[in-house]
């Protein structure tokens, strides 16, 4: 049975939803409980959406209050790959303030990818 | 026997994932294998939509989906808030299909060996 789960995102926060909807999906499983592990991956340019400056108000969108509120009061794990903070010009001092949050290489995230049973894109 | 679930999140028609899902699901049950069910998440609500105007050159996808699910026994299931957003009407649902919170693909990710996730696409 499928007990572990990891999604990767890879898409700006602007021009698509996947960012939020990778936290909104991944926060969802974990609160019902039913699924032990889950485990959201960022990459490309959905780094973005954890930069603390991110300020969504210049595009005339809402904040990303509800969703930052979710990832703060679950234990959600997030991961950042480092090659894609560095070509967003991005460092830790960058990223909003969250314990579960950790900067891997491509070959943690290959084995997180690998230790789950359920792996996907969104 | 391995008990499969299908996540969709592509609208019918400009993507193929829901045709593939049927015809996927049907070589899976032929091997002998199950469907659990499937759930539908963002745009993937569009596909429990039925009411659909198709020309004879065109598919109706609708009423494929509702026979897949009738003949192998198959769960349909909808985001509750997917489906508020796009604001379909439980009326207007094709047979068998419902609507659910993210418990509802929880249960069935849980319940199943393997889940294929058919993404948002783009």
């Amino acid at each position: 049975m499928v007990n572990s789960i990891v999604i990767v995102c890879e898409d700006s926060p602007f021009g698509k939803n996947s960012a939020v909807e990778s936290i909104r999906m991944a926060t969802g499983l974990l609160a019902v409980g039913d699924i032990d592990e889950c485990k959201v991956i960022f990459k490309g340019d959905a780094v973005y959406f954890l930069n603390k400056n991110l300020n969504p108000e210049a595009l005339n969108l809402n904040r990303f209050s509800n969703i930052m509120r979710l990832i703060e009061l679950s234990d959600l794990e997030i991961y950042v790959l480092d090659e894609a903070l560095e070509a967003a010009d991005m460092g830790h001092s960058d990223l909003m303030s969250n314990d579960n949050l950790k900067i891997v290489n491509i070959k943690e995230i290959s084995n997180l990818i690998l230790k789950a049973d359920m792996s996907f894109k969104y | 026997m391995v008990v499969f679930t299908f996540v969709v999140c592509a609208e019918p028609y400009k993507y193929e994932a829901v045709d593939t899902v049927i015809n996927l699901g049907e070589a899976i049950i032929n091997k002998g294998h199950q469907i659990l069910g499937i759930f539908f998440y963002g745009s993937g609500v569009y596909n429990i939509k039925g009411d659909v105007l198709t020309d004879d050159s065109t598919r109706n996808l609708p009423d494929r989906l509702q026979d897949f699910s009738k003949k192998h026994d198959a769960k349909l299931a909808a985001c509750s808030t997917w489906i508020s957003i796009s604001g379909i009407k439980s009326s207007e649902f094709i047979e068998g299909a419902c609507q659910e919170g993210l418990g509802g693909l929880s249960d069935l990710i849980a319940r199943s060996d393997r889940v294929i996730f058919f993404g948002p696409g783009g």
